[in-house]
Protein backbone atom coordinates (compact mmCIF):
# COMPACT_ATOMS: atom_id res chain seq x y z
CA UNK A 1 0.00 0.00 0.00
CA UNK A 2 1.98 2.90 -1.56
CA UNK A 3 1.05 6.09 -1.83
CA UNK A 4 1.32 8.91 -4.68
CA UNK A 5 4.73 10.29 -3.13
CA UNK A 6 5.89 6.66 -2.27
CA UNK A 7 5.21 6.29 1.26
CA UNK A 8 4.92 2.26 2.65
CA UNK A 9 2.52 2.79 4.84
CA UNK A 10 2.11 -1.38 5.56
CA UNK A 11 5.74 -0.47 6.04
CA UNK A 12 4.62 2.44 8.84
CA UNK A 13 2.12 0.08 10.31
CA UNK A 14 4.63 -2.49 11.23
CA UNK A 15 7.26 0.12 12.18
CA UNK A 16 5.05 2.61 14.05
CA UNK A 17 2.06 0.73 15.08
CA UNK A 18 3.00 -1.46 17.99
CA UNK A 19 4.94 1.15 19.53
CA UNK A 20 1.80 3.28 19.01
CA UNK A 21 -0.61 0.86 20.80
CA UNK A 22 1.88 0.06 23.93
CA UNK A 23 2.01 3.61 24.35
CA UNK A 24 -1.74 4.63 24.30
CA UNK A 25 -2.13 1.44 26.62
CA UNK A 26 0.16 2.38 29.07
CA UNK A 27 -1.30 6.02 29.58
CA UNK A 28 -4.16 3.97 30.39
CA UNK A 29 -6.32 3.29 27.56
CA UNK A 30 -8.03 0.66 27.13
CA UNK A 31 -7.57 -1.91 24.21
CA UNK A 32 -10.19 -0.87 22.00
CA UNK A 33 -9.83 2.75 22.44
CA UNK A 34 -5.90 2.20 22.29
CA UNK A 35 -6.45 0.94 19.10
CA UNK A 36 -8.76 3.83 17.77
CA UNK A 37 -5.68 5.94 19.00
CA UNK A 38 -3.20 4.43 16.51
CA UNK A 39 -5.49 4.57 14.05
CA UNK A 40 -6.57 8.20 14.24
CA UNK A 41 -2.16 8.92 14.76
CA UNK A 42 -1.79 6.61 11.51
CA UNK A 43 -4.37 8.59 10.16
CA UNK A 44 -2.96 11.96 10.86
CA UNK A 45 0.52 10.97 9.49
CA UNK A 46 -1.43 10.28 6.34
CA UNK A 47 -3.05 13.68 6.11
CA UNK A 48 0.81 15.26 6.82
CA UNK A 49 2.39 12.88 4.16
CA UNK A 50 -0.16 14.71 1.66
CA UNK A 51 0.71 18.25 2.23
CA UNK A 52 4.12 17.12 2.32
CA UNK A 53 5.07 17.25 5.92
CA UNK A 54 5.86 13.71 6.58
CA UNK A 55 8.13 11.74 5.11
CA UNK A 56 9.68 8.69 6.89
CA UNK A 57 13.11 8.77 5.00
CA UNK A 58 13.75 12.63 6.57
CA UNK A 59 14.12 14.03 9.91
CA UNK A 60 12.72 11.65 13.13
CA UNK A 61 9.45 10.33 11.79
CA UNK A 62 9.19 8.74 14.81
CA UNK A 63 9.34 12.27 16.83
CA UNK A 64 6.42 13.79 15.01
CA UNK A 65 4.10 10.16 15.39
CA UNK A 66 4.80 10.72 18.85
CA UNK A 67 4.18 14.00 18.72
CA UNK A 68 0.58 13.55 16.84
CA UNK A 69 -0.19 10.02 19.20
CA UNK A 70 0.42 12.59 22.50
CA UNK A 71 -2.20 15.49 20.76
CA UNK A 72 -4.15 12.27 19.98
CA UNK A 73 -4.57 11.26 24.15
CA UNK A 74 -4.97 14.53 25.22
CA UNK A 75 -7.91 15.32 22.43
CA UNK A 76 -9.44 11.52 24.00
CA UNK A 77 -8.91 12.48 27.66
CA UNK A 78 -11.11 15.82 27.27
CA UNK A 79 -14.03 14.05 25.00
CA UNK A 80 -14.25 11.88 27.59
CA UNK A 81 -13.77 14.23 29.78
CA UNK A 82 -12.69 12.40 32.97
CA UNK A 83 -9.19 9.96 32.70
CA UNK A 84 -7.38 7.71 35.24
CA UNK A 85 -4.01 9.22 34.82
CA UNK A 86 -4.63 11.86 37.20
CA UNK A 87 -6.44 10.00 40.02
CA UNK A 88 -6.89 6.89 41.90
CA UNK A 89 -7.71 4.08 39.92
CA UNK A 90 -10.57 2.67 42.21
CA UNK A 91 -12.58 5.85 42.13
CA UNK A 92 -12.14 6.27 38.21
CA UNK A 93 -13.32 2.36 37.56
CA UNK A 94 -16.51 3.53 39.61
CA UNK A 95 -17.42 6.20 37.73
CA UNK A 96 -20.21 5.74 35.08
CA UNK A 97 -18.87 5.93 31.65
CA UNK A 98 -15.37 6.35 32.20
CA UNK A 99 -12.89 4.45 29.72
CA UNK A 100 -10.44 2.58 32.39
CA UNK A 101 -7.24 1.28 31.20
CA UNK A 102 -7.32 -1.17 34.78
CA UNK A 103 -10.28 -2.86 34.28
CA UNK A 104 -9.34 -6.39 32.26
CA UNK A 105 -12.46 -6.94 30.94
CA UNK A 106 -14.55 -10.45 32.33
CA UNK A 107 -11.43 -12.25 32.50
CA UNK A 108 -10.99 -14.30 35.56
CA UNK A 109 -7.58 -14.52 37.26
CA UNK A 110 -5.75 -17.21 36.85
CA UNK A 111 -2.31 -18.64 36.81
CA UNK A 112 -1.76 -18.54 33.15
CA UNK A 113 1.32 -16.76 31.64
CA UNK A 114 -0.82 -13.91 29.84
CA UNK A 115 -3.00 -13.47 32.82
CA UNK A 116 0.82 -12.93 34.60
CA UNK A 117 2.06 -10.71 32.05
CA UNK A 118 -1.08 -8.73 32.23
CA UNK A 119 -0.74 -8.23 35.88
CA UNK A 120 2.61 -6.98 35.99
CA UNK A 121 1.48 -4.89 32.94
CA UNK A 122 -1.30 -3.54 35.13
CA UNK A 123 0.71 -2.86 38.21
CA UNK A 124 3.45 -0.73 35.89
CA UNK A 125 0.53 1.36 34.63
CA UNK A 126 -0.83 2.14 37.78
CA UNK A 127 2.39 2.87 39.39
CA UNK A 128 3.54 5.06 36.31
CA UNK A 129 0.14 6.79 36.63
CA UNK A 130 1.17 7.95 40.32
CA UNK A 131 3.90 9.84 39.11
CA UNK A 132 4.15 13.71 38.29
CA UNK A 133 4.13 15.60 34.97
CA UNK A 134 6.35 15.21 32.98
CA UNK A 135 8.27 12.34 34.31
CA UNK A 136 4.94 10.28 33.73
CA UNK A 137 4.87 11.39 30.12
CA UNK A 138 8.35 10.72 29.80
CA UNK A 139 7.82 7.01 30.78
CA UNK A 140 4.46 6.97 28.13
CA UNK A 141 7.29 7.79 25.95
CA UNK A 142 10.19 5.56 27.26
CA UNK A 143 8.01 2.87 25.92
CA UNK A 144 9.05 2.86 22.26
CA UNK A 145 12.50 1.50 22.14
CA UNK A 146 13.48 3.52 19.39
CA UNK A 147 12.57 6.62 20.42
CA UNK A 148 15.75 8.52 21.57
CA UNK A 149 16.06 10.57 24.87
CA UNK A 150 16.75 13.72 22.69
CA UNK A 151 13.59 13.15 20.74
CA UNK A 152 11.78 12.85 23.73
CA UNK A 153 13.03 16.02 24.89
CA UNK A 154 11.81 17.56 21.55
CA UNK A 155 8.41 15.95 21.95
CA UNK A 156 7.88 17.63 25.16
CA UNK A 157 9.88 20.80 24.65
CA UNK A 158 11.99 20.18 27.96
CA UNK A 159 15.68 20.07 28.08
CA UNK A 160 17.60 16.41 27.29
CA UNK A 161 19.31 17.22 30.96
CA UNK A 162 15.97 17.65 32.56
CA UNK A 163 14.71 14.16 30.85
CA UNK A 164 18.10 12.26 32.00
CA UNK A 165 17.51 13.67 35.64
CA UNK A 166 13.62 12.14 35.52
CA UNK A 167 14.41 8.96 34.19
CA UNK A 168 16.95 8.30 37.01
CA UNK A 169 14.56 9.61 39.62
CA UNK A 170 11.59 8.20 37.92
CA UNK A 171 13.39 4.51 37.96
CA UNK A 172 14.13 4.78 41.68
CA UNK A 173 10.40 5.61 42.43
CA UNK A 174 8.81 3.45 40.23
CA UNK A 175 11.35 0.47 41.76
CA UNK A 176 10.36 1.17 45.14
CA UNK A 177 6.67 1.25 44.27
CA UNK A 178 6.47 -1.84 42.66
CA UNK A 179 8.32 -3.64 45.57
CA UNK A 180 5.48 -2.21 47.75
CA UNK A 181 2.28 -3.40 45.41
CA UNK A 182 4.56 -6.64 45.84
CA UNK B 1 17.54 3.00 10.36
CA UNK B 2 17.35 5.01 13.37
CA UNK B 3 19.99 4.86 16.19
CA UNK B 4 18.79 2.99 19.02
CA UNK B 5 19.06 5.26 22.41
CA UNK B 6 21.74 4.16 25.12
CA UNK B 7 20.80 0.49 26.26
CA UNK B 8 19.65 0.73 29.69
CA UNK B 9 19.06 -2.76 31.71
CA UNK B 10 17.15 -1.24 34.50
CA UNK B 11 14.91 0.90 32.34
CA UNK B 12 14.32 -1.65 30.01
CA UNK B 13 13.61 -4.67 32.63
CA UNK B 14 11.25 -1.86 34.30
CA UNK B 15 8.90 -1.18 31.00
CA UNK B 16 9.22 -5.49 29.85
CA UNK B 17 5.82 -5.77 31.16
CA UNK B 18 4.82 -3.43 28.29
CA UNK B 19 6.84 -4.68 25.84
CA UNK B 20 4.96 -8.21 25.58
CA UNK B 21 1.77 -6.01 24.28
CA UNK B 22 1.44 -6.57 20.47
CA UNK B 23 -1.20 -5.44 17.84
CA UNK B 24 -2.87 -8.31 16.85
CA UNK B 25 -4.03 -9.09 12.81
CA UNK B 26 -7.45 -7.54 13.53
CA UNK B 27 -6.09 -4.27 14.52
CA UNK B 28 -3.44 -4.13 12.08
CA UNK B 29 -5.78 -4.67 8.98
CA UNK B 30 -8.27 -1.99 10.82
CA UNK B 31 -5.30 0.46 10.43
CA UNK B 32 -4.54 -0.60 7.11
CA UNK B 33 -8.31 -0.44 5.52
CA UNK B 34 -8.31 2.75 7.13
CA UNK B 35 -5.31 4.30 5.83
CA UNK B 36 -6.27 2.63 1.92
CA UNK B 37 -10.15 4.11 2.54
CA UNK B 38 -8.18 7.54 3.86
CA UNK B 39 -5.32 7.55 0.53
CA UNK B 40 -8.56 7.04 -1.67
CA UNK B 41 -10.78 10.40 -0.31
CA UNK B 42 -7.15 12.42 -0.50
CA UNK B 43 -5.84 10.78 -3.62
CA UNK B 44 -9.36 10.41 -5.98
CA UNK B 45 -8.89 7.95 -9.13
CA UNK B 46 -7.90 9.52 -12.26
CA UNK B 47 -11.44 8.36 -14.42
CA UNK B 48 -13.18 10.22 -11.80
CA UNK B 49 -11.84 13.87 -12.90
CA UNK B 50 -12.98 15.35 -15.36
CA UNK B 51 -10.82 14.67 -18.66
CA UNK B 52 -9.48 18.56 -19.91
CA UNK B 53 -10.92 19.29 -22.90
CA UNK B 54 -8.06 19.72 -26.06
CA UNK B 55 -8.55 23.38 -26.88
CA UNK B 56 -7.79 24.81 -30.77
CA UNK B 57 -5.22 27.36 -31.73
CA UNK B 58 -7.89 29.96 -32.51
CA UNK B 59 -8.73 29.73 -28.82
CA UNK B 60 -5.28 30.23 -27.87
CA UNK B 61 -4.63 33.35 -30.62
CA UNK B 62 -8.05 35.10 -28.95
CA UNK B 63 -6.93 34.18 -25.40
CA UNK B 64 -3.46 35.91 -25.95
CA UNK B 65 -4.99 39.25 -27.88
CA UNK B 66 -7.27 38.97 -24.96
CA UNK B 67 -4.44 39.08 -21.67
CA UNK B 68 -2.43 41.43 -23.74
CA UNK B 69 -5.51 43.80 -24.10
CA UNK B 70 -6.05 43.33 -20.98
CA UNK B 71 -2.40 44.42 -19.75
CA UNK B 72 -1.96 47.27 -21.56
CA UNK B 73 -5.04 48.90 -20.72
CA UNK B 74 -4.20 48.15 -17.21
CA UNK B 75 -0.87 49.78 -17.51
CA UNK B 76 -2.27 52.55 -19.56
CA UNK B 77 -4.91 53.38 -16.54
CA UNK B 78 -2.11 53.35 -13.75
CA UNK B 79 0.09 55.36 -16.42
CA UNK B 80 -2.66 58.14 -16.48
CA UNK B 81 -3.72 57.98 -12.99
CA UNK B 82 0.36 58.02 -11.73
CA UNK B 83 0.91 61.22 -14.56
CA UNK B 84 -2.14 63.08 -14.08
CA UNK B 85 -0.99 63.14 -9.80
CA UNK B 86 2.29 64.54 -11.21
CA UNK B 87 0.99 67.01 -13.47
CA UNK B 88 -1.28 68.46 -10.70
CA UNK B 89 1.71 67.88 -7.78
CA UNK B 90 4.16 70.31 -9.93
CA UNK B 91 0.88 72.71 -10.65
CA UNK B 92 0.76 73.19 -6.70
CA UNK B 93 4.40 73.47 -6.13
CA UNK B 94 4.30 75.94 -8.47
CA UNK B 95 1.54 78.14 -7.25
CA UNK B 96 3.18 77.69 -3.78
CA UNK B 97 6.36 79.40 -4.98
CA UNK B 98 4.18 82.17 -6.83
CA UNK B 99 2.72 82.77 -4.02
CA UNK B 100 5.53 83.01 -1.65
CA UNK B 101 7.39 85.81 -3.15
CA UNK B 102 4.29 88.24 -2.57
CA UNK B 103 3.58 87.39 0.60
CA UNK B 104 4.56 90.80 3.30
CA UNK B 105 6.19 88.43 5.34
CA UNK B 106 9.44 87.57 3.43
CA UNK B 107 9.73 91.54 2.91
CA UNK B 108 10.28 91.55 6.66
CA UNK B 109 13.03 89.31 6.99
CA UNK B 110 14.85 91.02 4.68
CA UNK B 111 18.38 92.20 5.34
CA UNK B 112 18.56 96.40 5.85
CA UNK B 113 20.37 97.84 2.85
CA UNK B 114 21.95 101.14 2.85
CA UNK B 115 20.44 103.41 0.05
CA UNK B 116 24.32 105.23 -1.67
CA UNK B 117 21.86 107.78 -3.95
CA UNK B 118 19.57 109.24 -0.92
CA UNK B 119 20.62 112.64 -0.03
CA UNK B 120 22.40 112.93 3.30
CA UNK B 121 21.40 116.76 5.08
CA UNK B 122 23.71 117.63 7.65
CA UNK B 123 21.78 120.49 10.42
CA UNK B 124 24.04 122.77 12.32
CA UNK B 125 21.93 122.52 15.55
CA UNK B 126 23.59 125.76 17.07
CA UNK B 127 23.16 128.00 13.82
CA UNK B 128 20.06 126.96 12.53
CA UNK B 129 21.16 126.36 8.73
CA UNK B 130 22.01 123.52 6.81
CA UNK B 131 24.90 122.18 4.80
Amino acid sequence: MKSADGIDWNEVIEDLGPALLRYFLAAGFARASASDGVQETLLRLVRLAKEGEYDPNRGSPRMLAFGIARLVKHEFYRKVGEHDLYGDPKEFAERKGSVSAFDLGNEKASTDTLYAERESARNLRAVIATLEYPVREIFFLLIDEELKLEEIAGILSIPVGTVKSHVHRGKEKIKLSLKERV
Amino acid sequence: MTKRREHDPELESLLRAFREVHPTSVEKDAWKAAIANELRELNPPMDRVAPKQAESPRSNVYRFIIRTVVQIGVAASLGFVIGAYIVERRYDLGQTMMFSQLEPSTMIGRPATIDESREVVHVNLDSGESE
